[in-house]
């Protein structure tokens, strides 16, 4: 869901083209090059354990989680118009904004602002009642219940129930409906009966493992035992949507715009001007408001692509949220008047490289090791990178389970170690380390930060290598050429659920499945099943003290004791909030609009 | 004059046609591909089926030749396909909706830093050597050397942040769409401007304009009806590719100023290896170079009565 990764951004791509193929509109997405505004994050810096999260300019005084959920009546102000910015909306109005059908950055952000779902992420990332006021699992955790708010209503004030959520599941996992494009991200394959019809193995969703009990009684049936299932019925394929409005207005997405369009969350959308702005009003119908008059009135959404334009527009008054160009970071956290505007948080994404463990001399232990800490990351972050990250030493982010500021202690940089390790493996000083590369997209950052590690690995270790940088569509071509050319591959993955088992169960298919391609790349094939079984194992498993334990090994295994990956650091990101705006919070999900108050 | 319109035509339309394939040709031979079957990320989230299914909608496992054949045949009725990746819309569609925009901002554009540009040439021409000369040409050294970039970054800071005259962002109203009119006026209008001092200083020289002077003409006549028409030839001559280039929008200038046009939409398909919006997009450029230069010829022979075509 989460709209900052790349891969998010690119999955929204694929959704999109899924959606033409066959021919029907939607997911559609944007691949813009600017960061989506704040979808993942982790809660502010818990300065506890995100290690030197805090030494982020200015993460000291960490974002307050400003008051949580509190609707309170808002004072009466004239001008209680929210002004955001959105960079990524491109083109149709509608395409793309369908809630069921993909996790486009576009997507994930309208969703929160227009719609509730089962649960919603507190700013601790403790799931919350929403659209569900309890919910029951069975001994197995397969089966899992919720009990559904009676006072729920679409934006037109009729009634919702659990029926509604049923079809919405159902009509979410067609084939038809989305291109499969649920199924694929497999935000939904979870439950029992989805990847079936997803692949078109069944014809009618009838075995669907979802059911209204009956009003306000929704009963899901998983395939298999999951305790990460919570974390996923806040991801927008579960918010319900208005079954009269797509089957009248479906195609092309129509029903998603503006004069069709039917929600169920705190804001309900009235204009959108193609690539320009989009208009929403507060959803008077919404259980949140209680009856009480909203405290925001209108959110406006801009959709300005260029960061010195946003950031101009920031100062000049005409948005009141931005995020901060990568550019900008130094001088607006030195400005005397934006300074204490700028709220930094991490996101749950995490930057890493892959070893091709299949290739000499990449299969020693000894020499993967000592690639990962000849590497400053320290240095990295605060200097070469000027605060934009922060360090990782292991595949999960903070906050998430399995996460262990001291895990991999032996990881940290460590010279001395790396170049006796790399002795070890019979290359005293680097010498007859064969030249190898690392592969990377070509942007300004990377080219900064992998000459930066080019120059630690000659320092440390004493290895020549050289930078591979080039666009994604090249990448691709050079990493089939035969024969293979030894090279570090540049990865990054923002998760799509806030749950360690989406991060884990990427790190086993992405080595396991990769054949589902036709293209084989033996030479990052990963055979440790131990790690296989670990994740297998804590996927299962419904104590999250235990699953904790479970992924804290596997990420160990897969950072350390047998490496497959080299982890780098863990992406930050900071708004500009203007100080009339409160009521929201960061969380690991970003900035939540919830309840969010202006002030005139 | 009709023989030549005509063998100019059919000698565009070959042009094209060998725009075409050489684009199409580029574009597949590119590395990559649309559906981003090259991210092992998301390969790992695609079935086999539905890979397979994307390839075979977007006929990608077929022949080039063949692939550009289909869509030969389909342009040719106007169907440009759909785009790949960027809203699951017509391509033709996209362009009915964005193009309009950058059109109307390219010719406003146009229009003025033609007709400024003509002004402030001729004036500094016959103004030669005054104050009048220098500041035009400081003027026409400025729009020439500064970035465009740096011009919008610039009066952002100035006439929005500071003074707070103009709004930074949007389309649709007068003071919107002042800024970043000029900033893609300038450039053009200084290089029209330096173009016709040049070509003017050139005219004024000539035999008849004397005998024009001496026969008792006021300056301003012998400017507007005996200089003008011969200066104006390498004026022409630039104005058309210029024009062209405005009237497909500009991808900086879009994105700064937030105008909802085609500029972007351009850059974003070469980078996605969105086929048919690549297609369309150099096709219309095409089409636009091809015909303003054509006019630009016929044109030629308004201005000069001299050039004949045969």
């Amino acid at each position: 869901m989460k709209s900052q990764s790349m891969n998010r951004r690119e999955f929204l791509r694929l959704a999109g083209i899924a959606a033409a193929a066959a021919g029907l509109a939607a997911c559609g997405a944007a691949p813009s090059p600017t960061a989506a505004p704040a979808v993942a994050a982790t809660t502010a810096p818990k300065a506890t354990e995100a290690p030197k999260a805090t030494e982020a300019p200015k993460a000291t005084e960490a974002p307050k989680p400003t008051e949580a959920p509190k609707p309170t009546a808002a004072p009466v102000a004239s001008n209680k118009v929210l002004n955001l910015n959105f960079p990524a909306f491109y083109g149709d109005p509608g395409a793309g904004s369908d809630p069921g059908c993909s996790g486009g950055a576009n997507t994930v952000f309208m969703n929160q602002l227009m719609f509730s779902t089962l649960v919603y992420f507190d700013d601790k990332m403790v799931p919350q009642p929403d659209c569900a006021e309890s919910w029951s699992v069975s001994a197995d955790s397969t089966v899992w219940t919720f009990k559904l708010r009676k006072d729920l209503k679409w934006t037109d004030g009729t009634p919702i129930t659990a029926k509604d959520f049923e079809w919405t599941i159902k009509r979410n996992s067609s084939p038809e409906a989305c291109s499969g494009a649920a199924g694929i991200v497999y935000m939904i394959d979870v439950i029992k009966g989805v990847s079936d019809y997803v692949n078109k193995k069944t014809t009618t969703p009838d075995g669907i493992g979802v059911k209204a009990v009956d009003d306000y009684t929704l009963e899901f049936t998983l395939t298999e035992s999951a305790g990460y299932f919570i974390q996923m019925v806040q991801y927008n394929t579960y918010a319900p949507i208005p079954r009269k409005a797509v089957e009248e207005f479906g195609k092309d997405t129509k029903w998603t715009r503006p004069e069709h369009v039917l929600s169920n969350g705190p804001f309900k959308l009235t204009e959108w001007v193609q690539d320009q702005q989009m208009t929403m009003v507060a959803n008077t119908n919404w259980y949140g408001y209680g009856g009480k008059p909203a405290p925001t009135d209108k959110v406006v959404i801009k959709m300005i692509k260029n960061e010195a334009t946003a950031i101009a527009a920031y100062e000049t008054g005409e948005l009141d949220v931005i995020e901060v160009p990568s550019g900008e970071l130094a001088r607006v956290t030195t400005d005397a008047k934006l300074k204490d505007q700028v709220h930094p948080f991490n996101e749950l994404l995490t930057q890493y490289m892959i070893i091709p463990i299949g290739s000499k001399p990449f299969d020693d232990v000894r020499v993967r090791q000592a690639l990962a800490m000849a590497i400053d990351r320290d240095t990295l972050s605060k200097s070469v990178l000027q605060g934009a990250v922060s360090p990782a030493y292991q595949m999960l982010v903070p906050t998430m389970l399995g996460y262990d500021a001291q895990l991999n202690p032996e990881l940290h940089y460590n010279p001395e170690k790396a170049k006796q390790l790399l002795a070890d493996a019979g290359f005293p000083g680097g010498k007859g380390f064969p030249m190898f590369y690392i592969n990377s997209n070509a942007t300004d950052q990377y080219q900064t930060m992998f000459e930066a590690i080019q120059a630690m690995f000659k320092d440390v270790l004493g290895i020549d290598m050289q930078l591979a940088l080039m666009d994604a569509g090249a990448r691709g071509k050079w990493r089939d050429e035969k024969p293979f050319k030894l090279h570090l591959w540049r990865e990054r993955w923002g998760m799509d659920f806030p749950d360690s088992h989406n991060t884990m169960n990427f790190m086993v298919q992405a080595r396991q499945k990769s054949k589902a391609t036709n293209e084989t790349h033996p030479e990052f094939e990963y055979k440790n099943t131990k790690f296989t079984d670990l994740v297998a194992q804590a996927a299962k498993e419904v104590d999250a003290t235990k699953r904790h334990e479970l992924y804290k090994q596997a990420d160990r295994i897969l950072t350390y004791e047998d490496p497959a990956i080299i982890p780098v650091y863990y992406a930050l990101s900071n708004l500009l909030i203007k100080p009339r705006v409160s009521g929201y919070w960061l969380s690991g999900m970003g900035i939540n609009y919830r309840n969010v108050t202006v002030t005139g | 004059m009709w023989q030549y319109i005509t063998r100019r035509i059919l000698q565009s339309l070959f042009t094209l046609w060998m725009l075409s394939v050489i684009t199409f040709g580029i574009a597949k031979v590119t590395p990559g591909s649309p559906l981003g079957l090259d991210d092992p990320e998301l390969a790992v989230k695609m079935t086999p089926e539905m890979r397979q299914s994307l390839i075979t909608a977007y006929d990608l496992d077929k022949p080039i030749p063949w692939q550009y054949g289909k869509w030969l045949f389909n342009a040719l009725q106007g169907e440009l396909g759909l785009s790949l990746s960027l809203r699951n819309e017509h391509v033709q569609d996209i362009i009915a909706r964005n193009w309009p925009v950058s059109a109307q901002l390219g010719l406003s554009a146009g229009v003025l830093s033609i007709g400024l540009g003509i002004f402030i040439g001729v004036l500094a021409a016959v103004k030669r050597n005054t104050i009048i000369d220098y500041a035009s040409m400081f003027i026409s050294v400025v729009g020439t050397a500064v970035p465009n970039f740096v011009l919008a970054i610039g009066m952002i800071l100035l006439f929005a942040v500071t003074l707070h005259w103009l709004p930074v962002t949007g389309w649709g109203t007068l003071d919107r769409a002042i800024m970043p009119i000029f900033v893609l006026m300038l450039g053009p209008l200084a290089g029209i401007a330096r173009y016709a001092r040049a070509s003017v200083l050139e005219v004024i020289k000539q035999d008849y304009v004397r005998t024009a002077y001496a026969k008792g003409l006021t300056q301003r006549v012998i400017i507007v009806r005996h200089v003008l028409k011969n200066a104006l030839i390498p004026v022409i001559t630039i104005s058309g590719p210029m024009l062209a280039g405005l009237l497909t929008g500009s991808f900086f200038v879009e994105t700064m100023f937030t105008v909802p046009g085609i500029g972007n939409a351009f850059v974003s398909s070469i980078n996605t290896r969105d086929y048919p919006m690549i297609m369309a997009q150099t096709m219309l450029f095409g089409s636009l170079i091809v015909f303003l230069n054509l006019a630009a010829d016929i044109l030629y022979g308004i201005a000069d009565p001299r050039i004949r075509f045969n």
